[in-house]
């Protein structure tokens, strides 16, 4: 699982979603690998303003990566060289990086997901649906 | 003035496939490529995630042997007039994941130029696994053969991790298998089973410009599905984009926005 995803999900018990403490879900137990992807500089400047930061700052922090503790600003004309190595920072960390086994634990229920070869398990067991 | 042809482009390959029980490309999913392909539906969705707005999350529900999410995934700039576009697979079966997991990166691989970013395969009863309100293409063939029994997820469910079934051999084997293949296809009462649970939490799973494709066929009752989706709260439309008979099926794919 990308290290991008954990921004997309959160703990798949009903009752949760509306608890600020399941989103994001927090890694736990990560074995990590770095995975080639194609650089995509457009993708990552029209993600950023989509992205939930503060949940992304926390996210990289658990598996070891510091990011600023804002979001970067993009100039939408002629990425300069500095704005590029952000966006090359980014694609690593987002886009690259990969929790291959490990958990992700809510912060609300304590509910554990597995993450097993790259595929996280997110179907619960019945007495929690 | 003639209307414009859609693009050929090449479904995707699933030979990697041998004896995983998966859902295999059938009628339905191949009515899925084409409505995609017309050249009103790339329109449309061009007009409702127009280049420059934040990039699209594009979600399959159900993805089976992986090749509508390959073939949406490497022909993004074609069909979205965009690359800056991510994808999710989700499937209950971590089978399904694994194996799709491969065709859309094959896929993507061959299409270096058109192709969107895959981000993962994600084991999930249907959107359960999902932050509210993110999805801006969702697309789902569900399991909509109207049957007598529908098959309960509690036997997935149960016992953590699912071991990726490839040439059962054992009884134990053969019974996942049978009872995945019944998770494909099987919906019960009127085959609207699964996708009723979808429907009942739309609102909280597409974004304010997000798109649900939806896969029906004529045993679903499509006028009356239209007239509940039309009815409930918050203003959403459905429109049918193509219909074909397939066998002794008529499929139907609609689209369900706000």
């Amino acid at each position: 699982m990308k290290l991008l995803t954990a921004n997309f999900l959160s703990c798949a018990v009903k009752s949760c979603k509306s608890s600020p403490l399941s989103f994001p879900l927090h890694f736990r137990d990560a074995e990590l690998a770095s995975k080639s992807v194609p650089y995509n500089p457009l993708l990552l400047s029209n993600l950023l303003p989509r992205l939930d930061w503060t949940a992304l700052v926390t996210s990289s922090s658990e598996l070891g990566f510091t990011l600023p503790a804002t979001k970067p600003l993009l100039q939408s004309e002629n990425i300069g060289e500095e704005d590029e190595n952000t966006l090359k920072m980014l694609h690593k960390v987002l886009m690259e990086t990969e929790v291959v086994e490990g958990k992700m634990v809510c912060g609300s229920c304590g509910f554990e997901y597995g993450i097993h070869q790259s595929v996280g398990n997110f179907l619960l067991p019945s007495h929690l649906v | 003035m003639t209307s414009p042809t859609p693009p050929k482009l090449p479904t995707p390959s699933t030979s990697h496939i041998t004896s995983q029980p998966v859902y295999p490309p059938s009628e339905d999913s191949y009515l899925l490529l084409d409505a995609f392909s017309l050249p009103s539906e790339i329109a449309f969705i061009s007009s409702r995630l127009p280049p420059h707005t934040p990039s699209p999350l594009l979600i399959e529900i159900g993805t089976g042997s992986g090749i509508v999410s390959a073939f949406l995934a490497a022909h993004a700039g074609t069909l979205f007039n965009r690359t800056d576009i991510i994808t999710l697979g989700l499937d209950v079966s971590y089978t399904a994941n694994t194996v799709t997991a491969t065709t859309i990166s094959n896929t993507c691989s061959s299409h270096p130029q058109t192709s969107a970013t895959f981000l993962d395969c994600i084991t999930s009863d249907l959107t359960s696994c999902l932050k509210p309100n993110c999805v801006d293409i969702l697309v789902f063939n569900p399991p909509y053969v109207p049957t007598s029994e529908h098959p309960s997820l509690s036997t997935l469910r149960q016992g953590g991790q699912q071991k990726v079934i490839v040439n059962a051999k054992s009884k134990e084997d053969y019974d996942m298998e049978d009872y995945l293949f019944s998770l494909t296809y099987a919906g019960g009462d009127k085959g609207m089973e699964t996708t009723d649970r979808l429907l009942d939490q739309l609102h909280h799973v597409l974004s304010e410009r997000g798109v649900l494709y939806l896969l029906l066929c004529a045993g679903n009752r499509p006028p009356e599905v239209l007239e509940r989706v039309t009815g409930m709260e918050s203003g959403w439309k459905m429109e049918r984009v193509i219909e074909r008979r397939a066998g002794g099926e008529i499929l139907s794919i609609w689209r369900i926005y706000r």
